[in-house]
C-alpha cells in the first residue's frame, strides 16, 4: 500500500468536507449534508477492497467520503449537492440519495441494511464471488430492521460485510445513555454473527481487519460483521454545534485522527507537497462546479 | 381458470419459472404452504425458490427491495394485508424513491391479502390499499374474480415499479365470475390496455347508477346487481378497475361522463378513501352527478358479527342505498 496515496486519499475527502461546510455556513448551498470529518478511513479503506463494478456497497447519510472514493470524482458529489446536472443523481439527491455503478445510498436510517441483504441474497444466486456491504452508524443499531437484516443475513448466509462506524453518538444522543453499552459486540453476537472491532487510528489495523473481512465474505458466500470504532469532528448535520461532545473525548480523538498516524510514515515534505496538492484540486472541484 | 385460486396459483407457478423469481413469505414452505395454501406444493416444486422467512416483514421486504435492485425478481408475501403497515418504510423510502432516483427499474411484487367479513378482528380483516395509492412509482394492483389474478400478477412483476398486488381474503375461495351460474345474464367488457376497467352490466339495459369499485368487493356486488335486476327490475352497471394506482380517471371518466348516479363502493374506510379520490377527479373535471362514497365506517373492525357489520359496507344497505336513490331520483 502506498502511504502517499493513502494520506492523498484522507485528506482529499478531509478538505472536500471541510470546503462543503463552509460553503454551507456561507449560505450558499442549498438543503443539508451530514460530513464525515475524523471518520475518512473506512471509505479510504474500502477503496482498495470493493471493485464497484460487480460488488455492492450501499451507505446511508453520512457517505461523501464513500462517494468521493468510489467515484473518484469529487465534481460528482460536489456537483449533486450544488444541484448540477452532472451530479452523482443528476442533481434529485442532494447529499444523501445518491448512487454510482453498484453503489447506492439513502437517507432513512439503517434501511441500507436489509436491502443489502438482499442484494446479498441475489449475488449468493449468482454464484459469483462478488459481495455485498453496508456503511451505517451506531444509531442504525436500534433501528429495528438492521435488527432483523443480522438475522436474516445468518439465516440465509449472505454474502455480505456489514460495517458499523460507530462514532459514539446518534445524532447528540451518547450510546451509552440509550444502550446497556458502548459497542456492540453482544449485541452482535448474539445473532451468532463474525464480529471484529478495530479503532480508527490505525490504518494498518483498520485495512487488514476490512481486509480480512472482505476475503472471508468472498469465499465463505457467510456475513462477517466489522465495529469501527471512530469519532466525528464536525456536527451531525450542517446546523449542529456539538454542544454534547465532551472536550476531552475531541482531545483524544486528535491524538488519534486516522490522518495523523499516516501522515508519521512520510516526511514533513512529502506531507506538505499532499496538502498542496489537495487543497488545488479541491479548489479545482468547486471552481469546476460553480462554472458548470 | 375457474377460480381465483386456480388462477392465481398458475400466475405464481408462471413466475416461479424464472429463475430470477424467487418467493418469500412466512409459513410459504412445505407443509404449511402459505396460510391460505397459495403456494402449497411449490417450495418443492421450485426446489430454493419458495422460501419461509422469519417474521420480520420489514425485514425481508428490505431484502425484496435489494433483491430487485441487484436485477432479480422477488415476490414477497405479508400474511394480512393489515401487516403491510410494517413494511410501508421499505416500499415508501426506499424502492420508489430507487426508481427515479436511482433511474432503476424494480420488479417487486408485494403479495398484500386485504379483507374483512370473516370475522378476524381490528388486525386482520382491514383493506389498506389507500395507505399506497396515489404515490409516485408505487402501483397498487388489485385482481378480482372479474381480473384474473394469475394474469395481473404476471403483468404486475413487468412494471418496473414495486407493486403492491392487494388480493382479498375472500375471492381465494371464489369462482371467477364467468364460472358463476348467473353471469351469462351479464354483459362484460374490458376497456383500457393491460391492467384494464372491467364493465359489467346487462345486454340492452340503460344502467340507472354506475357502481364503482375493486376487489373483493366485485363477487357480492355482482350477485346485487343480479338480485336487483331480477326482483325489481333495475338495471346498475358496475366498472371494476384493476389498477388502483396509477389510476386511469381518463379513462373512467370517458366512461361515466354521461351518467347521472355515480356510486364508489370500497371496503377500506372512508373519507379519504380511493373512491373519493375518484370522485374529486371526475368533480375536477366538471362532472355534475349524484355522487356518493360508500367504504366503513369510522370503527375499528370488531370480530362479533354484529361489530363487524358497524364497521363494513354490508351489501344490504347498498342494496337499499341504490333502490331508495334509483326510486326518488336523488
Amino acid at each position: 500500500m502506498d502511504n502517499k496515496e493513502v494520506l492523498q486519499k484522507m485528506l482529499l475527502i478531509r478538505r472536500m468536507e471541510q470546503k462543503i461546510e463552509s460553503l454551507f455556513s456561507q449560505g450558499l448551498l442549498r438543503g443539508t449534508t451530514h460530513c464525515c470529518i475524523g471518520e475518512e478511513a473506512v471509505p479510504v479503506a474500502l477503496s482498495y477492497l470493493i471493485d464497484i463494478e460487480k460488488d455492492y456497497l450501499c451507505s446511508g447519510h453520512r457517505a461523501h467520503g464513500l462517494s468521493m472514493m468510489v467515484t473518484g470524482k469529487p465534481e460528482m458529489l460536489l456537483g449533486e449537492i450544488m444541484g448540477k446536472p452532472f451530479g452523482m443523481a443528476k442533481g434529485l439527491g442532494g447529499s444523501q440519495h445518491v448512487y454510482y455503478k453498484n453503489y447506492f445510498t439513502n437517507g432513512i436510517t439503517g434501511g441500507m441494511v436489509p436491502v443489502s441483504a438482499g442484494i446479498a441474497f441475489a449475488l449468493k444466486h449468482d454464484g459469483t464471488d462478488a459481495i455485498a456491504t453496508v456503511v451505517f452508524g451506531d444509531g442504525a443499531m436500534n433501528e429495528g430492521y438492521v435488527l432483523e437484516s443480522l438475522n436474516l443475513a445468518k439465516a440465509y448466509r449472505l454474502p455480505m460485510l456489514l460495517i458499523l462506524e460507530n462514532n459514539g453518538y446518534a445524532m447528540s444522543t451518547p450510546i451509552e445513555t440509550v444502550n446497556p453499552y458502548s459497542v456492540f459486540e453482544d449485541r452482535v453476537k448474539g445473532f451468532d454473527l463474525p464480529y471484529h472491532r478495530v479503532q480508527a487510528d490505525n490504518f494498518d489495523n483498520l485495512f487488514s481487519t476490512l481486509q480480512n473481512a472482505v476475503n472471508a465474505v468472498r469465499t465463505e458466500r457467510e456475513p462477517q460483521f466489522v465495529e469501527v470504532v471512530t469519532h466525528r469532528f464536525c456536527g451531525h448535520s450542517k446546523s449542529d454545534k456539538r454542544a454534547y461532545i465532551p472536550r476531552e473525548r475531541d482531545d483524544y480523538w486528535h491524538e488519534h485522527d486516522c490522518l495523523k498516524q499516516v501522515a508519521e510514515k512520510l516526511t514533513p515534505q512529502e506531507v506538505e507537497q499532499i496538502e498542496a496538492q489537495v487543497q488545488q484540486r479541491v479548489e479545482q472541484v468547486y471552481q469546476y462546479c460553480l462554472n458548470n | 381458470m375457474n377460480t381465483y385460486k386456480e388462477s392465481l396459483i398458475d400466475g405464481l407457478n408462471t413466475l416461479l419459472a424464472d429463475p430470477k423469481v424467487f418467493l418469500l413469505g412466512e409459513d410459504v414452505e412445505e407443509p404449511y404452504g402459505g396460510a391460505y395454501t397459495i403456494t402449497k406444493g411449490m417450495s418443492t416444486r421450485f426446489p430454493g425458490k419458495v422460501l419461509n422467512t422469519p417474521m420480520s416483514e420489514q425485514g425481508f421486504t428490505g431484502m425484496g427491495v435489494g433483491m430487485a435492485l441487484a436485477g432479480y425478481k422477488p415476490i414477497i408475501e405479508i400474511m394480512f394485508g393489515d401487516f403491510s403497515t410494517l413494511i410501508m418504510d421499505q416500499i415508501l423510502n426506499h424502492a420508489s424513491k430507487f426508481v427515479e432516483g436511482f433511474e432503476k427499474e424494480l420488479h417487486l411484487v408485494v403479495r398484500d391479502p386485504m379483507g374483512g367479513y370473516r370475522g378476524y378482528g381490528a388486525t386482520h380483516s382491514q383493506s389498506l390499499e389507500k395507505l399506497f395509492v396515489g404515490l409516485p412509482h408505487i402501483a397498487v394492483i388489485s385482481p378480482s374474480v372479474l381480473h384474473e389474478p394469475g394474469e395481473l400478477l404476471v403483468k404486475a412483476m413487468n412494471l418496473g415499479v414495486p407493486v403492491i398486488f392487494a388480493e382479498n381474503k375472500l375471492d381465494y375461495t371464489r369462482k371467477m365470475f364467468r364460472a358463476e351460474k348467473i353471469a351469462e345474464t351479464f354483459e362484460i367488457k374490458y376497456h383500457g390496455g393491460d391492467l384494464p376497467i372491467a364493465e359489467a352490466g346487462f345486454p340492452d339495459e340503460t344502467p340507472e347508477l354506475t357502481l364503482i369499485s375493486y376487489g373483493g368487493l366485485i363477487h357480492p356486488l355482482l350477485q346485487m346487481m343480479y338480485d336487483l335486476y331480477m326482483e325489481e327490475e333495475v338495471a346498475v352497471r358496475l366498472l371494476d378497475i384493476s389498477s388502483l394506482s396509477p389510476m386511469d380517471f381518463d379513462l373512467i371518466h370517458s366512461l361515466v361522463e354521461n351518467d347521472n348516479k355515480v356510486f364508489t363502493v370500497e371496503e377500506g374506510h372512508i373519507p379519504f378513501g380511493i373512491g373519493d379520490g375518484i370522485i374529486s377527479h371526475l368533480a375536477q373535471r366538471g362532472m355534475k352527478c349524484r355522487f356518493r362514497s360508500i367504504g366503513a365506517s369510522q370503527h375499528i373492525i370488531g370480530t362479533s358479527r354484529e361489530a363487524e357489520a358497524l364497521a363494513l359496507p354490508q351489501i344490504d344497505d347498498i342494496k337499499k342505498l341504490i333502490l331508495k336513490s334509483v326510486e326518488s331520483d336523488g
